[in-house]
């Protein structure tokens, strides 16, 4: 197993080293996080103060900067944040690791998998410099806006070098990214498991991120199609969705919700994976109810691509087609009730240690029950039509993927960090760290409930031309709202802080700093290129925390007893 | 330990996100042709049934050769199969040169947008099991079983497509 | 402060009344959540108990959560499904017809002429520089919705109504305003640059003073289409 000295670019520029990747993959989706909170602080602040300069960037912003930047801000998040750091920065590093194995089973398409996807930030932010101005057709591309209401003959190849186009090519490449590692990731935990690694000991993070995988694969065969379609009649000049020309913007609409809300699952499995190996280290307590968990969330996936359409409610779908939306969406929350409840099962009785990264799981699990009991809500297609498009919304799906891209990742990263650097990240600035993130956060999302149900719509730049909108309370809410963000941001200077402050430091962590159970853990802290020295041997779950009639409090997986 | 060859999972596992972008192309060509009615519409060229069974003739010949290469191990069916896949892709793109001149243009009518889009999309998939192919002739590596089963998909692929788009 | 705003359409209390139960479940449900969550985090002990929720014994209390979660989806549904059939369905007769044509950005309201019907050259329109949907009360009017360009969205908000329009099609939907006075109305779909400044105004009369409005536009001189 051992591997030769390699050149420094191999080693850490075109490495096939999963762990090298992996951090790759963090690093890029963490500085996208810090370019998507930057265009969130600029229109926030916008929203709150309207008309005024904006500080760190300048002028108060013209409608159609606006609007770009909202949809940047959303796409960034989702796809250039969310998907690299939680599917596949996490998934890269923990997948081999925790199913005891050297590397993915395809290193070299796993290399070019992060090739691909840096390609897709470099595509990404070059149309968002562009003279013509970023693409400003909403994160869901709807056509006929997003094809310029096909107003302009697309001149090919001139029409490449716009917005919409960039946007259109940087998604497609990010999404053969990541089936590429999706493929990976699943391959290897079918295929390179290490001896005495059933499928039903894996931790339950390797069977979310392949579930996660799989959703995602099932799912996003038809946008690309959509993609493919919405290109062509930006470049070449067809009408797939032109009314004029027979063609169907609704059709987008399916194709891109088709893959849309499952995608919500494909971020939100691996941040429960990440949740599911946090609590129980720190309750030193088993995963409740594990195999019906699993069950739990296939249930779940499968509903996820069956009820895209409650994004279409307001779009005159045929009535009794909402009502099977409608039944679908809601009864999403029993399967994901089970999930949350059987989390909180795990820490009953336990021996609670609230390290960072376990208040991160907790508080993800509070503020992602939010989310969750929100979206009944928008599941009913009665109160959506109301809600649709409103503030309302947007309070929702902050509460579900804010907890999912930020404080779940923001757990795994405290968790995981002493394995991967060998440096064990400061508790205390860790504690104010996530109590500022978590309250602020809270400050941010919660007026909008408010907000939206006051009938404040979406991306509008300043509401002064809406009377009733203009006027109390509503801008006193905004401006908390703002407050919020800021506030966000300031508490991710104290994280920065601590990471400097911990990399610098000469102290070293131990192997297995919060003795868990799972496989990573009997690796070198930082692993090598290979990982093990001898292959581990698996001999029981992965939960074995607190067992009776033992002394100790757990027995990883690797241990013979 | 007997377990399933990983490229033969990778490619099994890729296949299978192919046929989710087929489906999603097919289901979005029936919604547009069950919404125009009339189709093909009017004044449009019909496609080329009769030269298009030879160049589907042709290609599943080549899946025939691809299962003589696998089981007797020759780089000269390989060689024959790239021939034919190739052959394909040039019987393909002289069909569109004289649709092209008949009249068919991607741009006016969705009948050609989605012509040229399905049949386009699969062209880049022959393509790219072709280049996959010549690799394999280079280097013949111990199993050609990844290769066969993504040629296997592009070749059976063709006749469900020629099916919907040119017959039905 | 009001929660929702004011309510000026025959279903707009129904919609509400959605609202409120869906809240009323939620509420209940997140409170327990959260009560079991601060019980688990205080049951904590010096020795965890071991217990995995394999069988059904331990198992139960989770199941007894998701049963309820259910029990609630259920009730929640089968009354906004009634709801929904209310509001989605048209009623057998309608006594007006509107017709909305959204552009960027703004919106046109068409009424039927001599002809009694929508879409034709004698319609009465009204455009900009005039914006406001004058409606009658307590008449159910069928409103047809259409986009000349991009993908709209008629929102108003007292009335609890937004429906998209979209180029191409034709959604019909209906309401009945209820409460005579001024409202909002806004573009709730993005729609390009100056979405942000896309509105319109309601403005609901007796059915007098509509019948009025309407002959006094018959009697402007036709805007050529
Ligand atoms: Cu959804
Ligand atoms: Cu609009």
């Amino acid at each position: 197993m051992h591997k030769e000295q390699q050149s420094f670019i191999r080693k850490y520029i075109f490495s096939t080293d999963h762990k090298v990747i992996g951090f790759q993959y963090t690093i890029v989706g963490l500085f996208m996080a810090l370019v998507g909170g930057y265009l969130a602080y600029v229109f926030r602040y916008n929203l709150a103060f309207p008309g005024e300069s904006i500080p760190f960037f300048g002028d108060a912003l013209d409608p159609k900067t606006y609007n770009g930047f909202v949809t940047y801000h959303g796409a960034i998040m989702f796809f250039w944040v969310a998907m690299p750091i939680l599917l596949a920065g996490f998934g890269n590093l923990l997948i081999p690791l925790m199913v005891g194995t050297d590397d993915m089973a395809f290193p070299t398409v796993n290399m070019l998998s992060f090739w691909i996807f840096f390609l897709s930030t470099v595509v990404l932010l070059i149309s968002l410099f562009l003279p013509s101005g970023p693409f400003d057709g909403g994160w869901t591309i709807y056509p006929p806006l997003s094809a310029d209401g096909y107003h302009v003959k697309p001149s090919f190849p001139a029409s490449i070098a716009t917005g919409g186009t960039l946007f259109l090519l940087a998604l497609a490449l990010e999404f053969t990214s990541m089936i590429m590692g999706g493929i990976n990731f699943i391959v290897t935990t079918i295929a390179k498991r290490t001896q005495g690694m059933t499928l039903f000991r894996l931790p339950i993070f390797v069977w979310f991120q392949n579930i996660a995988a799989l959703i995602f694969m099932v799912s996003v065969g038809p946008v690309v199609a959509g993609a493919v379609m919405l290109l062509l009649d930006r470049t070449v000049g067809t009408g797939f969705f032109d009314p004029a020309r027979g063609g169907d913007p609704i059709l987008w609409q399916h194709l891109f919700w088709f893959f849309g809300h499952p995608e919500v699952y494909v971020i939100l499995l691996p941040a429960l994976g990440i949740i599911g190996e946090i609590i129980p280290t720190f309750s030193r307590k088993p995963l409740f109810g594990y195999r019906m968990m699993i069950y739990l969330v296939l249930v779940a996936a499968f509903l996820s691509v069956i009820v895209w359409a409650h994004h279409q409610f307001v779009a005159g779908i045929d009535p009794r087609m909402g009502t099977f939306f409608s039944v679908g969406t809601i009864l999403i929350s029993v399967p994901f009730a089970g999930v949350i409840l059987s989390l909180i099962a795990t820490m009953f009785q336990g021996k609670i240690r609230f390290t960072t990264a376990m208040c991160f799981a907790t508080g993800m699990v509070a503020a992602f029950l939010v989310g969750g009991l929100t979206g009944i809500f928008l599941g009913s297609d009665v109160f959506d039509i109301y809600a649709h498009d409103t503030y309302f919304v947007v309070a929702h799906f902050h509460y579900t993927v804010f907890p999912i891209a930020i404080l779940a990742s923001l757990a795994g990263i405290y968790y995981w960090f002493p394995k991967f650097t060998g440096k064990q990240l400061n508790e205390t600035l860790g504690k104010i760290h996530f109590w500022l993130t978590f309250i602020f956060f809270n400050l941010f999302a919660f007026p909008l409930f408010f907000l939206g149900l006051a009938g404040q719509h979406r991306r509008i730049a300043n509401y002064e031309v809406f009377d009733y909108l203009a006027q109390e309370p509503f801008t006193t809410l905004r401006v908390i709202a703002t407050i919020g963000v800021i506030g966000i941001w300031i508490a991710q200077f104290v994280f920065l802080w601590n990471l400097i402050k911990t990399l610098r430091s000469k102290e070293v962590a131990e192997r297995n700093p919060w003795n868990a159970t799972t496989l990573e853990w009997a690796a070198d802290s930082p692993p090598p290129h290979g990982n093990w020295q001898t292959p581990p041997v698996v001999y029981r779950w992965a939960y074995e925390y607190s067992p009776e009639n033992q002394t100790k409090d757990f027995i990883p997986q690797y241990v013979q007893e | 330990m007997n377990k399933p060859s990983l490229g033969v999972l990778g490619v099994s596992l890729l296949i299978f996100t192919e046929v989710m972008f087929f489906a999603g192309l097919i289901s979005a060509y029936w919604v547009a042709r069950l919404e125009a009615g009339e189709w093909p519409p009017l004044g449009q060229p019909r496609l080329p049934i009769a030269s298009t069974a030879i160049n589907t003739a042709v290609l599943l010949l080549s899946a025939f050769t691809m299962y003589k290469a696998q089981k007797q191990r020759k780089r000269s069916y390989l060689a024959i199969t790239a021939i034919l896949g190739t052959a394909f892709l040039v019987l393909q793109g002289r069909e569109w040169v004289r649709l092209i001149a008949f009249g068919l243009r991607a741009q006016g009518s969705l009948y050609g947008a989605f012509f040229y889009t399905i049949v386009g999309a699969h062209g880049v998939h022959v393509l790219a099991a072709v280049i996959a192919l010549c690799y394999y002739l280079w280097k013949f590596p111990k199993s050609l079983q990844p290769l066969a089963l993504f040629w296997y998909f592009v070749v059976f692929l063709w006749p469900i497509l020629y099916i919907i788009v040119y017959i039905l | 402060m009001k929660i929702l705003p004011d309510r000026a359409s025959s279903y707009a209390a129904e919609v509400d009344s959605v609202f409120w139960l869906i809240l009323l479940f939620v509420s209940i449900g997140f409170v327990i959540t959260l009560a079991v969550l601060l019980y688990a985090i205080f049951s904590k002990r010096e020795r965890a108990k071991y217990f995995t929720g394999s069988n059904w014994r331990e198992y139960r209390w989770v199941a007894f959560g998701m049963i309820g979660i259910a029990l609630a989806d259920f009730i929640i549904l089968g009354y906004e499904l009634k709801v929904w059939h209310k509001t989605q369905w048209l009623p057998e007769e309608t006594h007006y017809k509107v017709g909305v044509l959204a552009r960027q950005w703004n919106f046109e309201y068409y009424y039927p002429g001599p002809d009694g019907q929508l879409w034709t050259n004698d319609d009465i329109i009204v455009r900009p520089p005039q914006d406001t949907l004058v409606l009658p009360l307590n008449k159910k009017v069928m409103v047809e919705l259409r986009s000349a360009d991009v993908i709209h969205a008629l929102f108003i908000p007292a009335f609890r109504f937004k429906y998209d329009c979209i180029p191409g099609r034709t959604i019909q939907r209906w309401f009945e305003p209820t409460k005579e006075g001024i409202y909002m109305v806004s573009c709730a779909e993005l729609c390009g640059v100056l979405h942000s400044r896309m509105r319109s105004t309601v403005k609901v009369v007796p059915e007098s003073a509509f019948q009025a409005f309407l002959q006094q536009k018959r009697m402007e001189p036709l805007a050529t289409k």
